[in-house]
């Protein structure tokens, strides 16, 4: 009830409007929905449990069972603290896209899967099981045009048809009670020596076969997924591919805040402009070593990388002739306040740094935006007082060599302002 | 927070996978030990050197690791190696860090064979190792050749079968080693170390970090000297090697505590700087060995007949100010009790206070325009010595007091009669550390159970006390380190932040974070 009333007041104070008839807003409150996600999974899980009972072997049931019992229970508290978003624009766009790829597909029978909307920090999609696929907000967001999210739905969808899943926990489980893995362990546990480097070896030899396992799965989510995606966009095949390629640099952030920016949007709160600011903790004296000596990297991926998976595709479906024209426009239309509601969405999961990152490279273009001054404000809020209770890290990374050097100089430059600065930049931004 | 939705991860990291989750557990690697690596010229942290057993190849042969972290405990590299232990019939040790520095491109470490980590004691050998920090290629071990005959074992295992006079290597601050001259054999000097008696030392020789030899320092003892100097080693830095000298050459010069600056390139004695005089002694508290210059502060007392510093007989502190160059003496000047009149009401010349204890200085922070900022707590010696409020002051270039902050503390109790110099050797004290965060800006850490009411008492809460000087402001902070459902253990990190490591009471989750001290 508490984080119903948080979010709800929350939805009030984002309900802005940034531009003509358009309001950034993301509704976590909607508890009739959650209580239909809820409803839904509870059906859902049901079957899977007949499932679990129907397995013969005792020990294997029982495992398979303390698992998935584990399992729902995490599921089932990220429905109820409101994780799952029911979103005018985006849902009714999945939703559009999914009867499309139902219409394309009617032997398959999807009528059982759900196609959930999530808060996340991540770009990602997933399939959980029991008819559940999952679209990370920041996924869409990043996404060009609807035959993009149409594949990925796509995929994932697969996944469910496979029965990836549950099979991979049947597989575990099993291979977990084998008399061989009994076997093999007892052994390598009773030796005195070169235990360690025994064990090693074997788990890395059950991680990698894993990890295997998980690439065919890959390869069989799009394999089948370009099936479905086909049928249903049959003038728009290439787009799969399309898909693919775009998902190797998806998460790169392609713009940055330099010192100009700073000045800019911080020079009138502080009657003045301090270049300490901006120093940074300087990593660059150190040398990293590079790779990763315990694991192959390779061998570790679940999926292939973007490429095999680009000319899997091709191979198996002989797709060949131009890239199609595609209209983008109705879809970037739709996500037109997407970086808005990216910032949002991270405020909302609490990432409050990368919630104000992301704010300062839209306000330095747009300094008198009402809800990017309020983002402002409202993130610095909450930095000031993780500040205060020294648990700032929480919400705000430390400089890493893998970030960008605009990242770093931004995570140094939040640390940097004095407990008095920051009460001026809340004062200013106050003001709206 | 974060939703974590992919629980196809959940797969490998289950804890119901038994048999999966026992490999997991006989790969997993033990956790020996850790160390700060700080910057060369130590002003800084600059990362963490930790250390792993990943694997017994046989009874006394490990495969280790060590992993290095840069200060913000991002990974820099890791890599294994083999260290042989000390084993006997009487006891069986695991190699623990013994000693780690870091020089331009290089970690120096050394791993001894003790229970407790103390480094280079009872079983610890002069081994040393370097991990090269641009292929982060760990070294074999390497020794003092010229006083070690090695006789390699069996198949992978080096070890010293005999050896003839061994002596230690004494760090000098990542400056190199002081390894003591004498001639006594390595039984009668584990003789002497263990019954708690003074080896006499002819001189010392120097070693680079490589182990190289580079020269040799003798004491010139006078031979009919009823009496040794006792030389410590205090600080180092490219150029010079600083030394606390105690002693006397002969009875009749009543010298205490004099400071000798020894070339570190030559081995040459450069000066000395003598402290003590015949009305004056001296007991040094801390000195800050700068560019140009040597800052000592020290307590000092009316000199006595045998020559004893007496620790309940403090009069006041000097700030004695030496030139770098040639070790004259640029300005001295100090403060008694007296000066604090205005705050507190002195009994006698001592310092103490009426109705309260004594005052303890602890630390000293040079500011660049000569004054002085200094941390004190406060302690009442009597049967159950009590450990008082923590204070901070302000001096200026000629010691006289400008500001003073008193920070309130839960008073503690110690289970004895004890004066400040042995509570603050035993680290009773609430006083953890110090420092630097920025120019002429310093921060002061100190721990205390804060007891409030009868719940408190038998349930206190701990909390980290910052006290900052920023701008020629003095403030305070807390953290509370005693949660709801847990607690906070704070380690030292680089300049202006604290590690904070939170263990919740669940044991599921536990979490680490970089915290900036909030100025």
């Amino acid at each position: 009830m508490k984080i119903a009333q948080y979010f709800f007041i929350l939805i009030f104070l984002f309900s802005i409007n940034s531009s003509a008839q358009n309001e950034i807003n993301i509704d976590t409150s909607d508890v009739v929905y959650r209580k239909t996600i809820e409803d839904y999974f509870y059906q859902q899980t049901a079957k899977t449990e007949k499932f679990i009972t129907a397995i013969p072997d005792k020990k294997t049931r029982k495992e398979f069972g303390m698992i998935y019992s584990e399992k729902k229970t995490d599921f089932l508290k990220l429905i109820r603290r409101g994780f799952f978003i029911q979103d005018k624009k985006y849902s009714l766009m999945i939703e559009n896209v999914f009867q499309t790829i139902k219409k394309g597909n009617p032997n398959e029978d999807l009528d059982d899967v759900k196609i959930l909307l999530a808060l996340s920090d991540e770009i990602n999609a997933s399939n959980v099981g029991d008819g559940i696929v999952i679209l990370n907000f920041p996924l869409i967001l990043n996404l060009d045009n609807e035959f993009q999210l149409a594949y990925i739905m796509s995929h994932e969808i697969a996944h469910q048809k496979l029965n990836h899943v549950n099979n991979s926990i049947l597989k575990r489980v099993s291979m977990n009670n084998s008399k061989n893995i009994k076997n093999q362990t007892k052994l390598i546990d009773k030796q005195k020596y070169n235990k360690g480097k025994s064990a090693t070896l074997f788990l890395k030899s059950i991680v990698y076969g894993d990890r295997n396992d998980s690439r065919r799965k890959e390869h069989q989510a799009d394999s089948l997924g370009y099936v479905y995606f086909s049928k249903a966009f049959p003038n728009y095949k290439h787009q799969a591919l399309e898909t693919l390629k775009k998902l190797k640099t998806i998460d790169q952030i392609k713009d940055s805040l330099v010192k100009k920016d700073y000045i800019n949007i911080f020079e009138k709160a502080n009657n003045g402009f301090n270049v300490e600011w901006l120093k940074g903790e300087n990593l660059n004296g150190y040398n990293y070593q590079k790779g990763n000596k315990f694991w192959e990297v390779d061998s570790l991926r679940t999926h292939p990388d973007c490429d095999t998976r680009v000319s899997f595709l091709i191979n198996k479906f002989k797709i060949s002739g131009n890239l199609e024209k595609v209209d983008t426009n109705p879809f970037l239309e739709i996500k037109k306040d997407s970086k808005k509601e990216n910032i949002l969405n991270f405020f909302l999961i609490e990432e409050y740094g990368k919630s104000l990152y992301f704010t300062l490279l839209m306000l330095k273009d747009n300094q008198e935006d009402v809800f990017l001054r309020k983002m402002l404000y409202q993130n610095m809020m909450k930095i000031r007082d993780s500040r205060n209770d020294y648990t700032l890290n929480r919400y705000l990374e430390t400089e890493n060599p893998q970030f960008s050097d605009s990242y770093n100089q931004y995570l140094g430059f939040v640390r940097n302002l004095r407990k008095k600065e920051i009460e001026q930049i809340l004062e200013y931004y106050k003001q709206e | 927070m974060k939703s974590k939705i992919a629980f196809i991860a959940l797969l490998l990291c289950s804890s119901v996978f038994s048999q999966v989750t026992k490999l997991s557990t006989l790969s997993s690697n033990d956790f020996l030990g850790s160390e700060i690596i700080y910057e060369d010229n130590k002003t800084d942290i600059w990362g963490y050197f930790l250390v792993y057993s990943k694997n017994q190849k046989s009874k006394d042969l490990f495969e280790l690791e060590y992993v290095l972290l840069d200060k913000n405990l991002n990974k820099i590299a890791s890599k294994e190696f083999l260290q042989s232990r000390f084993s006997s019939m009487m006891s069986v040790t695991m190699p623990n860090i013994g000693y780690a520095e870091k020089k331009q491109d290089a970690i120096y470490f050394s791993m001894v064979n003790s229970q407790y980590g103390a480094y280079f004691a009872e079983a610890g050998l002069p081994w040393m190792r370097k991990i090269d920090l641009k292929t982060f290629e760990v070294s074999d071990q390497f020794l003092l050749d010229s006083m070690v005959k090695t006789v390699k074992a069996k198949k992978d295992e080096n070890k010293i079968r005999e050896y003839k006079n061994v002596n230690l290597l004494n760090p000098l601050g990542g400056n190199g080693f002081m390894v003591f001259d004498d001639e006594l054999s390595s039984t009668q000097r584990t003789v002497a170390f263990f019954r708690g008696k003074a080896v006499p030392y002819k001189g010392f020789y120097f070693y680079d970090l490589d182990l190289n030899q580079k020269w040799y320092y003798p004491f010139n003892q006078s031979k009919k000297s009823k009496y040794f100097n006792i030389y410590s080693f205090v600080k180092a830095d490219e150029d010079d090697l600083l030394f606390l000298k105690k002693g006397k050459e002969d009875y009749s010069d009543g010298f205490l505590n004099s400071l000798i600056v020894i070339d570190k390139n030559t081995g040459k004695l450069k000066y000395e700087m003598k402290l003590d005089d015949s009305k004056k002694f001296h007991h040094i508290k801390k000195i800050d060995f700068n560019e140009n210059t040597i800052v000592v502060y020290s307590a000092f007392q009316k000199a006595n007949k045998d020559y004893y510093f007496d620790s309940t007989e403090i009069e006041g502190f000097y700030k004695t100010v030496f030139d770098r160059t040639n070790g004259k003496e640029v300005s001295k000047d100090y403060f008694i009790w007296d000066a604090f009149k205005n705050k507190f009401a002195f009994k006698g010349q001592y310092g103490e206070i009426e109705d309260y204890g004594y005052l303890h200085f602890i630390d000293f922070k040079t500011v660049s325009n000569g004054n002085t900022i200094a941390y004190a707590e406060g302690f009442k010696p009597q049967n159950s010595t009590k450990i008082l409020d923590a204070y901070v002051m302000e001096f200026d270039s000629k010691m006289n007091i400008i500001q003073l902050k008193k920070i309130e503390k839960t008073i503690n109790a110690l289970n004895a009669k004890v004066w400040g110099k042995e509570i603050e050797k035993h680290y009773a004290f609430d006083y953890i550390y110090s420092q630097n965060i920025g120019k002429d800006n310093f921060s002061f850490f100190y721990t205390d159970n804060e007891k409030t009411g009868s719940a408190g008492r038998s349930n206190p809460s701990w909390v980290l006390g910052i006290v900052t000087y920023v701008d020629g402001q003095f403030d305070t902070q807390k953290i509370t380190l005693t949660t709801k459902n847990g607690s906070i253990t704070p380690i030292r990190a680089k300049n202006g932040y604290v590690l904070l490591k939170e263990i919740f009471d669940d044991n599921k989750n536990s979490e680490i974070r970089l915290e900036k001290i909030n100025l």
